[in-house]
């Protein structure tokens, strides 16, 4: 188990490097002068060599990519944005826990529902309930999540507030900045239905893909244990059909389903770029949009860079839970 | 294709419904302005906002522009995209995926390991990442998606290679004295071809909807060009009171994704007697 896990933390560091790398090149590859597009286009000739000196753009750039290397890692320094003058990892660190909220709810609705449409489809394969779910699983991918969401917040922006994380007016306080933990530590009921009700369109908007490959999933892998003969073994011993799919049956299916589920919450991470932007939660994917929009590149590096970042360690996290799961992958 | 598959693919109702779809859209955006009853960029301030009525059937936008022509306009636009960035994927995907999995060894590591890091980002944010440094542009916005796409068919080429790579009838052509590149684009690619062709048409739709993403967020083409992921940043405002603003683009991307989504899953089943249809 030791050596698997090993072996994935060798792919996984050069990995994480050439992410770095990319990132750093970004301020490099961009049209014209670094130091300008840092300083911004009004910045005087002035401005622009105090920049090329601050941020070392002068020396040469494995030197450079050296440095952005050791204060990224070691100091959690990701420049600042020139927009703002702010650290942008401490914005990011402020962000992120919107965001994660958001993709927690996102992807927890996903899995209950997408699990429970995909068992259903599987029992009743090629009836009319199976067939809707595929033809809605099928539509679930081919939406954009961006239009999903105006659709939500035109159908059901009267029964819940579509803007923000909570009520603008109510001014609460956020030592954990997670709104709904912060809610339930404060017992503050009435902050957790405010939370809850800003938290349900977009959480829907951003779980519906996730959701339909999620049922596709289950639903595959459901009929294809169900064709083992140890189902048929059960089924011989006359044990009840609910017992056979679900004690028998679905947990030999939930292996492939799980890494979808974790490799899913993996790719909400871009979804939440394009949900957050529809419902102005003020999370990392309105960090990154808002930083391209005024053309921050050092923001929208550290954006990059944090989310491509969390992407691969949830990814190695995936393979390890699936080979803790699966001896067939540690051992082979 | 073969008589078979045609005939399978002919008793898939999904996958002929997909392709009338894709028939359906690729002939509107073939007959591109002649179907748009008016010019898709023209202002006219006493024609704002206007609800969906005959003659303008689905309304205008803010600034008084026809949204039928925009959106029959952003078809071409949309789909020459799609079809531009999975042509670009698949000519450079397939020979890297025949090599890796043909050659292994070193090249097999270079072009891996060259996915791996592709793979690691979240696709859409790689894409906004390229064409904030380069620049938005049509061939820009192609290019960003099929980078991103990219490592699907150098995955899918190369498994299918390293499988086919053992096969007598290889080694039958290898024996006979069959020079490197007559073996990968004349045998082995061959017999490739069904797996490309069900990810490419899938790939169609995905990056039709990565091209919207990227036009919601402002990295599409030019600000008023009719292209849909734009249209539906630019009346996003505007969902409220005119709701039909961005209906009717994002109902246009839906069901154009929709269908290549059913014509390749169609293809897929019909390609692959293995495969299980429900």
């Amino acid at each position: 188990m030791l050596s698997y896990v090993i072996r994935r933390l060798a792919v996984a560091v050069p990995t994480l490097l050439a992410v770095a790398l990319l990132c750093f090149l970004l301020v490099h590859l961009m049209p014209g002068d670094p130091a300008q597009a840092i300083a911004g286009e009004k910045a005087t000739a002035r401005d622009v060599e105090k920049v090329r000196k601050q941020f070392g753009l002068d020396r040469p750039l494995a030197l450079q990519f050296v440095e952005y290397l050791r204060k990224a890692v070691l100091e959690g320094d990701l420049g600042r944005s020139w927009r703002t003058r702010q650290p942008v990892g401490s914005e990011l660190r402020r962000t992120m826990p919107a965001t994660i909220e958001l993709a927690t709810a996102a992807m927890l609705l996903a899995t209950l529902i997408g699990v429970g449409a995909g068992v259903l489809a599987a029992v009743r394969r090629g009836r009319w309930w199976d067939q809707v779910t595929m033809i809605g699983a099928l539509a679930g991918v081919s939406v954009p999540v961006f239009f999903l969401g105006m659709l939500l917040l035109m159908a059901f922006g009267r029964i819940f507030p579509g803007g923000g994380r909570t009520d603008p007016a109510a001014l609460y306080e956020l030592p954990t900045q997670f709104v709904l933990l912060d809610a339930l530590l404060a017992r503050r009921w009435d902050m957790l239905r405010d939370g809850l009700a800003h938290l349900v369109l977009p959480a829907c908007a951003l779980g519906t893909i996730p959701m339909a490959i999620i049922a596709r999933m289950t639903r595959a892998a459901l009929l294809e244990v169900l064709g083992k003969d140890f189902v048929r073994t059960a089924r011989a011993k006359g044990l009840a059909e609910q017992v056979v799919v679900l004690r028998h049956a679905l947990r030999n299916a939930l292996i492939p389903v799980l890494t979808t589920v974790g490799l899913q919450f993996g790719s909400l991470l871009a979804g939440a770029v394009l949900t957050e932007t529809v419902f102005g939660w003020p999370g990392i994917g309105s960090y990154v949009v808002d930083a391209i929009a005024r053309r921050d590149v050092i923001a929208l590096q550290g954006g990059i860079l944090v989310i491509a970042t969390v992407f691969v360690l949830i990814n190695l996290t995936v393979d390890c839970l699936y080979a803790v799961a699966d001896p067939r992958i540690r051992l082979g | 294709m073969d008589r078979r598959t045609l005939r399978a693919f002919r008793r898939s109702p999904s996958g002929l419904i997909g392709l009338a779809v894709v028939v359906l859209f690729l002939a509107i955006a073939a007959a591109d302005l002649r179907l748009a009853p008016h010019p898709p960029g023209k202002v006219s301030g006493d024609a704002a906002r206007l609800a969906p009525a005959a003659g303008r059937w689905f309304g205008t936008d803010d600034l008084g522009r026809d949204m039928l022509s925009r959106v029959v306009a952003g078809a071409r636009i949309s789909l020459s995209i799609g079809v531009l960035s999975v042509a670009l994927a698949v000519l450079a995907g397939v020979p890297l995926g025949l090599i890796a999995g043909y050659f292994g060894g070193i090249p097999d590591l270079l072009i891996s390991r060259a996915v791996d890091v592709v793979l690691a980002f979240p696709g859409i944010l790689l894409a906004m990442a390229l064409i904030f440094v380069l620049g938005p542009s049509t061939a820009n916005l192609a290019l960003a998606v099929a980078a991103v796409n990219l490592p699907a068919y150098v995955r899918q080429v190369r498994a299918e290679t390293l499988s086919l790579r053992e096969m007598e009838f290889v080694a039958a052509s290898r024996a006979l004295g069959a020079s490197s590149g007559h073996l990968l684009f004349r045998v082995l690619l061959p017999n490739c071809l069904s797996p490309i062709l069900v990810l490419a048409t899938l790939g169609i739709g995905t990056a039709i909807l990565e091209a919207a993403a990227l036009g919601f967020v402002g990295l599409g083409i030019e600000a008023g060009t009719p292209e849909w992921g734009t249209m539906l940043a630019e009346n996003r405002a505007l969902f409220r009171e005119a709701p039909w603003t961005v209906i009717a683009p994002g109902a246009a991307v839906s069901l154009t994704v929709l269908g290549f989504n059913l014509l390749g899953d169609g293809l897929r089943d019909s390609l692959d007697p293995r495969g299980k249809r429900g």
